[in-house]
């Protein structure tokens, strides 16, 4: 009960819990370290991110560019990144539209031809035409929109194959090329433009930087914006990922694949102008066998072909990786054939290893997120019987009565209003109210939806719970529950994103109003809080929620379970349970020792739940479990519970011992004073909560089917104020 | 991780469900699951009764280190016999053989007098006797379980995962003993074949059935292997075939933590043995035995299909070792840890240790 940490810096603290017990070796700090070091959890964390999806094709891309890079001299030049820049905004920019297509499900065989098409309709409109640049541009890209939109009509409306569809409009958009070319291409030869505008279009920089890939990266950014956060993006998606889904959940099917189409075409114009603008060749074979090329880069960036999977990164990332290995090779002198097989050898790898990563990446990420650290313990007392030890183990909650016997399921938490009525949580999201004489009357008095947790008044009466997987609510004395807070602010030293609340757990109210409470974990939910048992790591913080503001803010993170909390008698600070290291801390929140962070109780023989002020002056505390030996042993091997949980499935696994729970009650010094056990376990097995009122004891538990209640003897007879403690030091018996 | 951890890993990744040993069997077929040994009526209640001999004169039982018989409702104390008191069998001159855990064979005369039959074999004492037959001719054939460990330190061998057991003859005619076989995995029951040409052999650690012939006891035959449980005394049934005591069955935590022998040395080292991850005869309904994820009684209730730290278990096998019935008692049940089990006149006497019952089922 001494090591304190005392720290100026703002912001949440961190406890003083490296869980090493004084006078270490250095070898056994070493390996505590080793221990403590999670790099598997890093690699989890951040394949769990959506932006890992795309790691192989991006890594296949950097292989090529330092590849290239180092094996030709001419390849990392200005020069031929320029050159290279404006070839691959053009075919980046016919990926993105074919990408959309495959997204909504379909595919676009003719973006060759279009492409084709758009640039000898260009030239032609501002050769032979004589139309000015700016309206050819509009023309052009309306034109594209429009052989598109056949496409889009036919699959859509007319409910054809996309695959025959677009196989057929390749061969006809490619004859009207051919007539086009046969008719005009050799009186546009003659033509000059002038036209500064279309000059810039070919070989305009914007700082260093061809036109045509600003536009590209506008078209990114847009079409990303679009795909992923705007309404349309998303019917287009769940289009792709289900037809029938889309249209029963009232998307416009046809009307969205239409659109994709119109995209794909319009997106082939803009191509066609740019290669029109930088090539003016007016030739019939121009976009000959692109189609295949886009497909290439599609599938390689990643893009399903089945649809409703992809993005317009992946789909530039794929143009990238084609065009520069093309670029590259040929730098290197390579044959035509060479090129084509390197192509196909490549892309046959990426595909496969592409999609064992997008299979596997869900079970590599649970292979890897768990992950055991070390935890060890002094021995812990002797419970048994004759052990003569302060936690021994006696019958005094055999004769409790039953409160809801069968009616109850789970009730984490039990707490009387000032009318003697008690309110509990179920695992049903319901919170149950008993009333009259004998708590005979039972009902529902809010519906919750998760489970609700810790449960505290506050000093108007709003029964104020913590519920699992929800976060922290209150609920006004008509039974109306309404949302306080489900996030506090993200702790960016962790990977993923923790500011959501998973797992809100206790709570208690300070005398200035503050809601503490705890979040027992951020990295699992309520079913799993086994998994952070045998983690053992410090996933928890501790919350606080300022009524006044509405906001809520991380207090002390990186604690290992935190589970009960509650406000002390001196009105100054909180006693906060970590569960799985059988520790009370105790922080000052305000007064002269305000930010101070200490041990109160160390090393009890069981795993800590709830804590709550008794009426004269000391602390009830809930044991939900006993320590075993064999588990407090496997806390030790920390790969030894790693391979438990890969070898064998969960019921199976070795727990902490549940069954048997007790009720401790301590002084403000921290000294047990008493303990109630129920040794069978039979009617009371977890303990998870307590209340002390007007003479009573009221036992919760999260796997019982009742809340208990024993009369106190002599001191602990008195009343206690369940929603605050008083500002003196000294508590108040009002009998 | 040690290397052959290591190798094993890599062998499991390569060759994924061709490893044995962590893999239990289902309770199926001639074991499904049932509630009928809970619901047997007891002859008697007998404080951690370890074997059951029906005679003419009664019952007899042992029961820590004494050996009592049941007459009706009145129970004798017939001999203390200086240690842990075990199999039972009935000599060919009508004394009654018991196997005492450190002592070795001993035979009890009906009025109480204790003689030392078999104390030693091949050089090695037999301490720990664990079966008893005796064939027409009144040969007697041992089961010495290990010859580390005896008693209640039953649960080291396991640990230990230990060869120790042989397989003995003992001539009472000549008085000469010998060793059948030996490097056995805790041999735990024995009965004769119908056809008395041969020994079937129970070996708990192996989970195993095997046949040893008289002719030939070096080259057993393995009978039934791979039980969901530890198989103990075996005796034969009236209608043919066996009936099968299995004391507890194997779960996956403690298949597994066998192989993690790091632990297991931790654990016998640090940790008392009723609180270690083990089967046991009887749950001491403490919170320092280990828990397991099913385990958890929810509601008030410990599900049946918890993983059983003790189990009762009655298999009936037909002349194949085939289990054709069973009598359970499961999770959340009392009866647990049956070490024992005979048929005689139209009934099936149980000893249930863990239950400290005996228990008469009308067959």
């Amino acid at each position: 009960m001494t090591a304190s940490v005392t720290s100026r810096r703002p912001g949440p603290r961190r406890p003083p819990e490296r869980n090493v017990l004084e006078n270490e070796t250095l070898g056994t700090r070493l390996h505590y370290l080793r221990r403590k070091i999670a790099l598997q959890q890093v690699f989890a964390e951040l394949f769990e991110k959506r932006w890992m999806e795309p790691a192989i094709p991006l890594t296949l891309l950097v292989g090529v560019v330092v590849f290239f890079s180092v094996a030709t001299p001419g390849f990392a030049t200005p020069e031929n990144l320029l050159s290279s820049a404006a070839e691959l905004a053009e075919l980046s920019l016919v990926c993105i539209g074919m990408a959309v297509v495959m997204i909504s499900g379909g595919i676009d065989l003719s973006v060759g031809s279009m492409f084709g098409l758009c640039n000898i309709l260009m030239i032609l409109l501002i050769t032979l035409g004589g139309v000015p640049v700016p309206l050819a541009l509009l023309l052009t890209l309306f034109a594209g929109a429009i052989l598109g939109g056949v496409n889009g009509g036919i699959v859509a409306y007319l409910k054809a194959r996309p695959f025959l569809t677009t196989l057929v409009t390749l061969i006809v958009f490619r004859g009207v090329l051919n007539l086009l070319d046969l008719n005009f291409s050799a009186q546009t030869a003659t033509v000059f433009v002038l036209d500064p505008m279309w000059e810039w279009l070919g070989t305009g920089k914007v700082a260093g930087i061809p036109f045509s890939f600003v536009t590209l990266v506008v078209v990114l950014l847009i079409g990303h914006v679009l795909l992923s956060r705007s309404r349309i993006g998303w019917h287009i998606t769940a289009v792709g990922a289900s037809r029938r889904a889309a249209r029963h959940a009232g998307i416009k099917v046809e009307r969205v694949l239409l659109l994709c189409y119109v995209i794909s075409g319009a997106l082939c114009a803009l191509a066609g102008i740019f290669y029109a603008a930088r090539l003016s060749s007016a030739s019939a074979r121009v976009g000959e066998g692109l189609e295949l090329n886009v497909l290439t880069a599609v599938i390689l960036g990643g893009i399903s072909l089945s649809g409703g999977k992809g993005t317009v990164w992946r789909a530039f990332i794929g143009a990238a990786t084609i065009s520069l290995l093309g670029k590259g090779l040929l730098l290197m002198n390579v044959g035509g054939e060479v090129l084509q097989t390197a192509l196909a050898a490549v892309l046959i790898v990426a595909v496969g290893l592409d999609i064992k990563w997008g299979k596997n990446r869900g079970k590599a990420i649970q292979k890897t997120y768990v992950n055991p650290t070390l935890l060890r313990y002094r021995p812990a007392p002797d419970v048994r019987r004759g052990s003569g030890s302060a936690y021994e183990v006696n019958d005094r909650l055999l004769g409790a009565e039953a409160i809801g016997v069968g009616e109850v399921e789970g009730p984490e938490d039990v707490v009387l209003d000032s009318q003697g009525r008690l309110y509990c949580g179920t695992r049903q999201g319901w919170i149950l109210r008993f009333s009259g004489r004998d708590f005979e009357h039972k009902e529902i008095f809010a519906r919750i939806g998760g489970h609700p947790l810790g449960l505290g008044f506050d000093a108007e009466e709003n029964l104020v719970v913590c519920v699992g997987g929800m976060g922290l609510y209150a609920v006004s004395p008509d039974g109306t529950p309404r949302k306080l807070s489900d996030e506090t602010n993200r702790d960016w030293t962790r990977l993923r994103d923790d500011s959501r609340l998973r797992l809100a757990d206790d709570l208690d109210i300070t005398p200035d109003g503050k809601i503490y409470f705890s979040e027992a974990t951020t990295r699992f939910g309520m079913a799993d809080w086994i998994l952070d048992g045998i983690e053992g790591r410090p996933n928890g913080r501790l919350l606080c929620y300022d009524p006044a503001t509405g906001t809520t803010r991380t207090v002390i993170r990186d604690l290992v379970f935190p589970n009960g909390i509650c406000s002390c008698h001196d009105g100054e600070s909180l006693l906060i349970a970590q569960t799985w290291l059988c520790r009370i801390l105790r922080y000052y929140h305000s007064g002269p020792n305000k930010g101070r962070l200490e041990i109160f109780m160390d090393n009890f023989p069981g795993y800590l739940d709830n804590i709550n002020r008794s009426s004269d002056g000391g602390y009830w505390i809930a044991l939900n479990g006993m320590r075993s030996p064999a588990y407090d042993l496997a806390m030790r091997m920390p790969s030894f519970r790693r391979r438990m949980m890969k070898r064998i499935p969960r019921d199976e696994w070795l727990y902490p011992s549940m069954n048997h729970g007790c009720v401790v009650k301590v002084s403000e010094a921290g000294d047990v004073l008493d303990t109630y056990w129920d040794p069978g376990g039979e009617a009371h097995a977890t303990i998870t909560s307590m209340r002390e009122h007007d003479g009573y004891l009221y036992i919760g538990g999260l796997e019982n089917n009742r809340v208990g209640r024993i009369k106190l003897s002599g001191s602990g007879a008195a009343q206690v104020d369940n929603r605050r403690p008083q500002s003196s030091a000294r508590p108040v018996s009002v009998n | 991780m040690s290397a052959v951890e290591g190798i094993r890993l890599v062998r499991e990744f390569l060759f994924p469900g061709r490893h044995t040993g962590t893999a239990v069997p289902p309770l199926d077929g001639g074991l499904t699951p049932n509630d009928a040994l809970e619901q047997q009526p007891e002859l008697a209640e007998v404080a951690e009764p370890e074997d059951v001999l029906p005679s003419t004169s009664g019952l007899y039982v042992t029961s820590g280190n004494n050996l009592f018989l049941l007459q009706g409702r009145q129970r004798r104390l017939v001999a203390e016999l200086g240690g842990d008191a075990g199999p039972l069998a009935a000599a060919q001159d009508g004394r009654i053989l018991v196997g005492v855990a450190g002592i070795g064979i001993v035979a009890v005369t009906t009025d109480g007098q204790v003689e030392p039959l078999v104390t030693e074999v091949a050089g090695d004492p037999l301490r720990c006797p664990t079966a008893m037959a005796v064939a027409a001719d009144g040969t007697v054939y041992v089961t010495d379980g290990s010859i580390r460990h005896h008693g209640q330190d039953w649960v080291r061998d396991l640990m230990e995962r230990n060869r120790l057991g042989r397989l003995v003859r003992h001539d009472p005619r000549t008085g000469a003993t010998t060793v059948l076989a030996d490097g056995l995995a805790y041999p735990s029951g024995v009965t004769l074949a119908p056809e008395a040409d041969s020994l079937l052999v129970c070996e708990a650690w192996a989970h195993r059935l095997s046949r040893f012939a008289l002719s030939d006891p070096a080259r057993p035959t393995v009978l039934r292997e791979n039980f969901p449980g530890y198989p103990g005394r075996i005796s034969p049934a009236a209608n043919g075939g066996y009936w099968l005591a299995v004391f507890a069955l194997r779960t996956q935590l403690v298949e597994f933590v066998l192989t993690q022998r790091d632990y297991v040395d931790e654990m016998m080292r640090t940790i008392e043995p009723d609180y270690w991850i083990r089967p046991a005869l009887r749950g001491l309904n403490s919170g320092l035995e280990p828990l397991q994820g099913g385990q958890i009684r929810k509601l008030g209730v410990v599900k049946p299909w918890a993983p059983p730290r003790s189990y009762g278990l009655v298999v009936r096998l037909d002349e194949c070792a085939q289990p054709v019935s069973s009598l359970h008692s499961r999770g959340g049940g009392a009866r647990h840890g049956v070490t024992s089990v005979r048929e005689s006149e139209g009934r099936l006497l149980v000893a249930v240790r863990g239950g400290d019952r005996v228990l008469e089922v009308p067959a």
